[in-house]
């Protein structure tokens, strides 16, 4: 809320800057947001009123605060002398949520721009002058916190007030000029044929305050907090009112504000009562609240002054009832709806007292040693790892949009499907992304349309999608290389450019880091979930837990990428669950190894991986190592055959091994190699 | 035969001792012990025609010269390198070769800095799902429907049911539900607003959150555990300040800043001129949060806390833009 300095200051005779009062206030619980001069000599503060303290949408409410902290008077509004008469009638059908109606005719007596004095106070809150009715009810508004609606008289069916819930379809021409077509869930004001305005949140058109209007009903009532508020966010009406209905008008102010409205009528000669008051509803039946004051000072940790706490809990508005024993009982004002029970009552306390007067202490009481969730250090350790080997990590938005997902090619799981934003704010952020592959190619194209073109990435973040009726929620990990994976040197000027090997030597290398070397294959083919050059799934424990391989170069170029782009995005729970946290020791050997080459002549469909492996299986427990040291295709090899150069390391725990022992093994090794992939010794 | 080998002799000794480098040494070595028709070779290529007699004698004196003069040449190489190795220094101005290391994101970085503080003190990190049912989100927080307490924060929501957590206290009530007091722990994560992209707004930002529950928890406790935090980011000099604000899940409920430690609280650019540096929000646990996970059953009372990571990276390391964080450029990732 928007509220000049220079008002306040005629409500409260303090003397400090505006700057102090805006400290003060902050320190107060009434955050000062902003502070900008005004005119010659005024100040607008821009008060953050936080949703529970609707009493303080107001200059009183306010000052009330600002009286009790600097221990001043304040300055009481004057009211109009409780008129009588006959009333204008009025009917309210639910109490619940017209907890009280006043209604008063007035005669119109002038209808004119408004005295500049309140013209001024107005536009230093942010209100537009308009005549000098409507800017009394405005005034009123802002001074009082309680909301007034003036109607034509003459222009209500019957000349009488309904309080009523709206009828299906029913509609109404809003004072903005914006129709509606209400629902049962909203609370009209209504004459005798249709609704004149929406309860708490806008008048009518029809019956709004015109040249020609010659009696007015003034309405100051409260209504139920829920119901205006659904109103107002079911048709996007939010004005002045709203906002305060919603926050909690009490009873009291009702009848304060019209009599202050009318006061001001009669003061500037734009209105005369005429008659006396319809008003409805029973008053609420006054609460209590007793605390424990060493209760409360164990709660809060501090010592505390009682008598002053007292004195300035009544100043704003809380008296105390009774002593007893221990217990204070305080009255709880109707204004103040939020103070419940003895921990609301003890924030007031604090907050009277000072927040800065609380002392710091440790939490003593019982410590356990703290074990964190497991999900939270495996991904510090896999962010260790791939850090170490030279991977940046980014941070992207979790949502994406159909077009991006095309893009990609990307295809969702069998029997899974996209879940959605139902308010997005962008077409861009329409979908939750089921994959972090678009957003990661989109981090790539960033860097590389500004040139940096060598990039080794990942990311660890959830993907989700729906699978029938349940929402999947995945942490995924992503990694992604492109451009060079060994930068430009002066003793190595071209640099290296990565390929599908460096992004497999990072999966074998944090394989490895996980302890889990012998556990993750590399098997079939895969989609990458985008599409692929060429592809290969990730295997753990016989379960597929992702995909590796370069992304098909349509995509990238989509992306504007031009260089190769290799990628691999996995689920980290299969991860988890397999991975080891403690490696047992292998005893370093004490015996010199024997080591023997071969170089051997396959079809070239034949894969490495699996020679490798079934040497590894059949080569016996003497073979320590096998290794690829070479591979070759070519004219030499001849057409459709691949030489592979590989070294075998042969060593025991326990004894030197003889060249023939090694031989003869070597020679068995050998002959089943030749024989299960129909090879040729080189 | 025998005069014209000691000549040889004799002249290439001096030609190699005057040889001033190796390739000038290695015309002297080719000149006279070349395969091809080096003088050497060449005499002995001509022995053959010696009566007999002499060749033995001429052999050995041959074998001998051979021998002296590719030892004088060997020296002198030797010698010669060794001048070379101290002539030739590396330029040690040449930029080397660095390690090949990669970063973690700040954002991460932050919140394993801010765990470990909170681990010193006995907090365990716990996690939740980023979607969330509105009761979790809301309800057991003590949200009430149609209350102006949701404005506070614009929820995104899913199609068919459920919302983007719009912070990551469900966490703490997930936690609640399966564990009993005493209680201290912290949740880090993702959380999701109806926030368009710009500067200081971002739909998707981070969040930790701790709670303690015990018995006698007081609200000095809670300013004490922020003050520690603050201390260990900024220094034994760091100061935190408390304001009474609102949350539907504390009371009372507080708006928790740290001093600014660079004008110490006068007010100066770092801290946009007031003198404080907002951090989060804090206060004590609501009953009706206790009622809700049962808690109210135990004689307990409890501090809870939150604060907005990516904001305080931003602050620590003087970043004016919050896109950076969510741009990934290389530059800023490594430069952070």
């Amino acid at each position: 809320m928007k509220v000049s300095y220079k008002w306040l200051r005629d409500v409260v005779p303090f003397e400090v800057s505006a700057e102090q009062l805006a400290d003060d206030l902050t320190m107060l619980g009434l955050e000062v947001e902003g502070l900008e001069p005004w005119g010659e000599d005024d100040h607008i503060l821009d008060v953050q009123i936080t949703p529970n303290r609707g009493d303080c949408v107001s200059v009183l409410g306010i000052a009330r605060e600002i009286s009790v902290h600097y221990g001043l008077p304040m300055e009481s509004p004057q009211l109009l002398q409780m008129p009588k008469g006959e009333s204008p009638k009025v009917t309210v059908e639910d109490y619940d949520l017209c907890p009280r109606y006043t209604g008063i005719v007035l005669e119109v007596e002038k209808l004119e721009p408004s005295p500049v004095w309140m013209q001024m106070r107005l536009e230093a809150c942010g209100l537009r002058p308009i005549n000098n009715i409507v800017d009394i009810t405005n005034y009123v508004l802002v001074e009082m916190g309680q909301p007034l609606h003036a109607f034509d008289m003459d222009m209500l069916a019957g000349g009488e007030i309904i309080v009523r819930r709206a009828e299906e379809g029913e509609r109404i021409l809003l004072i903005e000029e914006r129709e509606l077509s209400l629902c049962s869930d909203d609370l009209v004001i209504a004459d005798r044929e249709k609704p004149v305005a929406l309860a708490g949140v806008m008048g009518g058109r029809e019956s709004e305050i015109s040249e020609k209007t010659r009696r007015m009903i003034l309405e100051s009532a409260s209504f139920n907090p829920a119901i205006v508020r659904r109103t107002s966010r079911r048709y996007g009406v939010v004005s002045d009112s709203s906002y305060r209905f919603e926050r909690g008008v009490g009873y009291s102010s009702a009848m304060d504000g019209s009599l202050r409205a009318c006061w001001l009528l009669h003061e500037s000669g734009s209105a005369k009562v005429v008659r006396g008051y319809a008003d409805l509803g029973e008053a609420p039946a006054s609460r209590s609240i007793s605390l424990d004051p060493a209760g409360v000072q164990n709660f809060l940790g501090m010592e505390l002054n009682w008598d002053e706490v007292i004195s300035k809990l009544a100043g704003i508005g809380i008296p105390l009832l009774s002593r007893k024993g221990d217990a204070l009982t305080f009255e709880v004002p109707d204004f103040r709806p939020d103070l419940k029970d003895e921990a609301d009552l003890a924030e007031e306390v604090a907050r009277l007292a000072g927040y800065d007067k609380i002392p710091e202490s440790f939490p003593s009481g019982t410590f356990r040693a703290p074990k964190h969730a497991p999900m939270y250090i495996f991904q510090r350790r896999l962010r260790d790892a791939l850090t170490s080997a030279g991977l940046f990590e980014t941070a992207t938005l979790s949502f994406t949009n159909r077009r991006e997902l095309d893009r990609c090619g990307y295809t969702l799981p069998e029997g899974e499907s996209l879940i959605y934003v139902e308010n997005p704010l962008s077409e861009e952020f329409t979908v939750m992304r089921p994959t972090m592959v678009p957003s990661m190619l989109a981090v790539l194209r960033h860097n590389v349309n500004r040139k940096v073109e060598d990039l080794a990435l990942f990311e660890i973040g959830n993907t989700y999608t729906m699978k029938g009726e349940e929402l999947v929620e995945r942490t995924k990990l992503i990694i992604t290389l492109t451009g060079r994976i060994v930068p430009r040197h002066w003793s190595f000027p071209q640099g290296f450019l990565g390929d599908t090997y460096d992004l497999s030597g990072i999966i074998e290398f944090l394989a490895s880091e996980l302890n889990l070397s012998k556990d993750i294959t590399f098997e079939g083919k895969g989609d990458l979930y985008c599409r692929a050059e060429s592809a290969t799934g990730l295997y753990i424990a016989g379960r597929r837990f992702g995909y590796m391989g370069q992304v098909a170069s349509d995509v990238a170029r989509a992306y504007d990428l031009e260089n190769p782009v290799f990628l691999t995005e996995l689920e980290i729970i299969p991860l988890m669950d397999c991975a080891r946290e403690v490696r047992i020791y292998q005893p370093v050997p004490q015996f010199p190894a024997v080591e023997r080459d071969l170089a051997l002549l396959v079809d070239e469909g034949v894969s490495a991986g699996e020679i490798l492996a079934f040497a590894r299986k059949e080569g016996g427990e003497l073979l320590r190592e096998v290794r690829l040291f070479d591979l070759f295709t070519g004219k030499k090899v001849g057409k459709g055959k691949k030489s592979l150069g590989i070294n075998f390391l042969y060593q025991s725990e326990e004894r030197t091994l003889t060249d023939e022992e090694v031989n003869e093994l070597h020679r068995k090794l050998v002959d089943k190699l030749v024989s299960k992939f129909k090879g040729r010794v080189r | 035969m025998r005069e014209k080998l000691l000549a040889l002799l004799e002249r290439t000794a001096e030609e190699v001792s005057g040889a001033q480098d190796i390739s000038a040494l290695e015309e002297v070595r080719v000149r006279v012990l070349g395969r091809k028709d080096g003088e050497l070779t060449v005499i002995m290529r001509s022995m053959g025609k010696l009566p007999a007699e002499e060749r033995p004698e001429i052999g050995k004196l041959v074998n001998q010269v051979k021998a002296q003069i590719e030892e004088a040449i060997s020296a002198r190489k030797e010698a010669l390198s060794e001048v070379k190795a101290v002539e030739v220094v590396p330029d040690l101005t040449l930029p080397g070769r660095r390690p090949r290391v990669g970063r973690a994101h700040l954002i991460n970085r932050v919140t394993d800095q801010l765990v470990d503080i909170f681990h010193g003190m006995g907090f365990e990190v716990a996690l939740g799902p980023e979607v969330e049912s509105e009761y979790y989100n809301f309800e057991c927080l003590n949200f009430p429907p149609d209350h102006p307490a949701r404005d506070m924060q614009d929820t995104l929501y899913v199609k068919g049911g459920g919302v983007f957590r719009t912070h990551t206290s469900p966490v703490q009530i997930r936690y609640m539900l399966e564990h009993q007091p005493p209680i201290r722990m912290v949740c880090p994560g993702r959380v999701f607003r109806a926030d368009v992209v710009d500067a200081s707004h971002s739909p998707v930002f981070h969040q930790i959150e701790g709670l303690l529950v015990d018995k006698m928890v007081r609200m000095s406790d809670l300013k004490g555990l922020l003050a520690e935090m603050a201390k260990q980011l900024y220094g034994a000099g760091a100061k935190v300040n408390l304001r009474p604000s609102f949350f539907p899940f504390t009371e009372p409920s507080a708006e928790f800043d740290i001093v600014c430690v660079n004008c110490e609280g006068a007010g100066c650019s770092t801290c946009g001129q007031k003198g404080r540096i907002e951090i989060g929000g804090a206060g004590m646990v609501h009953q009706e949060v206790f009622q809700a996970v049962g808690y109210d059953k135990y004689d307990v009372t409890g501090l809870a806390f939150g604060l907005g990571i990516d904001r305080l990276a931003m602050m620590m390391c003087k970043i004016g833009d919050l896109r950076l964080l969510f741009e990934n450029d290389l530059r800023f990732l490594a430069g952070v």
